[in-house]
């Protein structure tokens, strides 16, 4: 088992990188002049190769990549923002605990009450609490998050004054966003456990229990949730890569300086060491979510754990 | 009311699919003595499986229906009984050995657990002796004690279909519901499995219900047979009276040249064309499409005849003592069309 865990760790570091490699690429790629973004349309040619100069993308490709990919991996340095001059590391330190403070509640929220539904939904296949079930999660499915974001903050906070509209300043501000961007995650996670245990309810191994005379109760929680568990992990590892990331869109509605936030104005500044920074820090965090899934399904499954342990 | 111990009167269950229903079991009565074993023989489709859950009322909870009937078990009715007073009839009085070895045992629980299940559910002993006791139950069926935590995926498919026997007979069960339980084998563990069948329901005579495609298994281990087509019994008798006197068209098509019966054939031969389709069935006799003493009137009112105190069929014809039918017209007679 540990020997596939090291095996797992190493594919992970490669995969990390690569993914180095491609964002930086890309922003190297992306039109539009850093240094004239920075000091306007009137500055001149001097300023202006100065200014390259200083920010090192004066340099030829290879060795500007050659140098991110040291400085990142190596000296576990994501850079200076061109933008801001701030330390990447220190900005993304600051605005996480910001984005967990969302993303975490809505997590385990959306898993939660999405799982219960779908179980819900499931056992009571055809029957109205079912339909209305479907009804509303394709609802929720397919509202645009901004559009409920605002709806909201007209509703909770514009007409009854439950709760501020945006900024940070109490706790009750992360209420709306953490209720907008689970209810979209929620839905898909009800779906997804729904026809997951909808699988499992007409498994021959449930017509086995059933002739056991085992309780029904007793048949969901002990044979059909474990065996519909695999494809529910998967909603919620993808769920769970997805907290650190923030949503740019809740957080611009918002007005939360988070991550997703700082991506998107990385983005629109070409300003690369945001970019690349945020974006490996993803990827290491996606890959990290990933082997613990995989680590999981081999917990759960004697077929899987058997298959790594060869 | 009845003084057998299962009685199954007008059976009729009926599975929706699409919006289709599918006339599954159209009128099934039987009845089984304590100890007696009866077989059921019949093509792919033609509702074994489905009896068998209807009797242990474990059909699908959404999707299946039993439409008409009434069933007793002990002169008890089955389909009075509340859902938790099934939970003491299902694996205590009645059990099931499943079709399928491969999807019967939950990939995910030892198979010791699983026979563990059953027998903590209606035994009352504590957890040690339980375990010990699911233990005993599989090394009866020939698997070592030592392999209790291993899961359904370490085992072959004959090994996981032994563990299916042990757990359906971990409570000696009064009524035990074979569904093809050697299909899934090879021939040699056929025979095992078989013996330990026997040789349980001697030791605590159980009833049977034994469903396969096997003759020779019908030959050495029932009492009755009945022959079931389309959901229907088209004939039904002694052991006996079905080998020496097949009757029906379709059982004599089934048994094919049955005389040299011990020796020779063993499976069921396959009949020209195919069973109708479950959710269009047609008028009268279902078997008449494929019947080679077909007549117009085949497609009205089928009358059920005794041959005998045991043995009956459901045929328009008469048969004529050597055994083959009185036909007043040749077989695809223009009154068709
Ligand atoms: N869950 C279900 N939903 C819909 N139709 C079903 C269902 N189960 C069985 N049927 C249909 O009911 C009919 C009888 O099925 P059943 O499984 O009882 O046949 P069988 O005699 O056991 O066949 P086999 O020899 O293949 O096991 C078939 O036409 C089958 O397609
Ligand atoms: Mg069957």
């Amino acid at each position: 088992m540990y020997k596939y865990v090291i095996k797992r760790l190493i594919s992970m570091i490669i995969i990390v990188v690569c993914a180095g490699i491609i964002v930086f690429t890309l922003m190297y790629l992306a039109p539009g002049d850093p240094a004239r973004l920075q000091l306007g349309q009137w500055a001149t040619e001097d300023v202006l190769a100065a200014k390259r100069h200083e920010l090192g993308i004066d340099l030829p490709y290879i060795v500007q990549l050659g140098k991110f990919l040291y400085n990142t991996f190596l000296r576990f340095d994501f850079g200076i923002s061109w933008q801001s001059s701030m330390p990447v590391m220190g900005e993304l330190a600051v605005r996480l605990p910001r984005t967990l403070m969302i993303g975490i509640p809505s997590m385990i929220l959306s898993v939660v009450v999405g799982t219960v539904l779908g179980i819900f939904a499931a056992t009571h296949e055809g029957r109205l609490g079912d339909s209305l079930t479907m009804v509303l999660t394709m609802v929720l499915v397919s509202a645009p998050d901004f559009w409920v974001a605002l709806m909201f903050i007209i509703l909770f906070a514009a007409k009854l004054g439950w709760v501020p509209a945006f900024g940070i300043e109490s706790l009750k501000s992360y209420i709306l966003p953490i209720i907008c961007s689970a209810l979209p995650v929620m839905a898909v996670n009800a779906r997804q456990a729904r026809s997951s245990m909808l699988e499992v309810i007409r498994a021959d191994y449930i017509t086995t229990a059933r002739s056991k005379g085992q309780k029904s109760k007793v048949i969901v929680r002990r044979h059909m949730f474990p065996n519909a568990l695999m494809p529910i992990i998967t909603g919620v590892a993808g769920g769970l890569c997805k907290v650190v990331a923030g949503s740019p869109v809740i957080e611009s509605v918002f007005s939360i300086p988070g991550v997703g936030a700082y991506l998107l104005s990385g983005v629109n500044y070409r300003d690369r060491p945001v970019v690349c920074g945020c974006v490996v820090f993803f990827a290491l965090f996606t890959s990290i979510v990933v082997l613990l899934m995989d680590l999981c399904y081999a917990f759960l499954d004697p077929r899987i754990k058997a298959q790594y342990s060869k | 009311m009845g003084n057998q111990f299962l009685e199954v009167k007008d059976l009729e269950v009926v599975y929706t699919q699409n919006k289709k229903m599918v006339h599954a079991v159209n009128g099934v009565s039987f009845s089984l003595g304590k100890g007696k074993t009866l077989g059921i023989v019949g093509e792919t489709g033609a509702g074994k499986t489905t009896i068998s859950k209807a009797i242990m009322r474990i059909l699908p909870d959404v999707g299946a229906r039993i439409t008409n009937g009434e069933i007793y078990l002990n002169g008890e009715s089955v389909l009075d009984k509340s859902e938790e007073e099934m939970l003491d009839v299902r694996g205590k009085v009645v059990s099931m050995i499943f079709q399928d070895p491969m999807t019967a045992l939950n990939p995910l629980m030892t198979v010791g657990d699983q026979i563990l299940e059953v027998i903590e559910l209606h035994n009352d002993c504590d957890k040690k002796e339980a375990v010990k006791l699911a233990g005993d139950m599989l090394e009866m069926v020939g698997i070592p004690r030592v392999r209790y935590k291993e899961y359904p995926h370490q085992f072959s498919g004959g090994m996981k279909q032994r563990v299916v026997i042990a757990m359906a007979l971990a409570c000696n069960p009064e009524l035990l519901l074979a569904d093809e339980p050697t299909t899934a084998l090879d021939v040699t563990v056929q025979a095992q499995v078989l013996g330990l069948i026997r040789d349980l329901r001697e030791k605590y005579d159980t009833a049977l219900i034994l469903i396969t495609h096997d003759l020779g298994v019908v030959a050495q281990t029932c009492d009755e047979v009945a022959v079931i087509y389309a959901g229907q019994i088209v004939e039904y008798g002694t052991k006996e009276d079905l080998f020496d006197h097949p009757t029906h068209p379709y059982t004599l098509g089934l048994f094919g040249s049955l005389p040299g019966m011990a020796e020779g054939e063993k499976r069921l031969h396959s009949i020209v064309g195919l069973p109708p389709d479950p959710t269009n069935l047609p008028e009268g006799c279902k078997f008449w499409p494929r019947c080679p003493h077909m007549t117009e009137a085949c497609k009205g009112e089928i009358p059920v005849k005794h041959l005998s105190e045991t043995h009956y069929y459901r045929c328009l014809k008469d048969r004529n003592p050597d055994g083959t039918f009185e036909d007043q017209t040749k077989p695809g007679g223009n009154e068709n069309g």
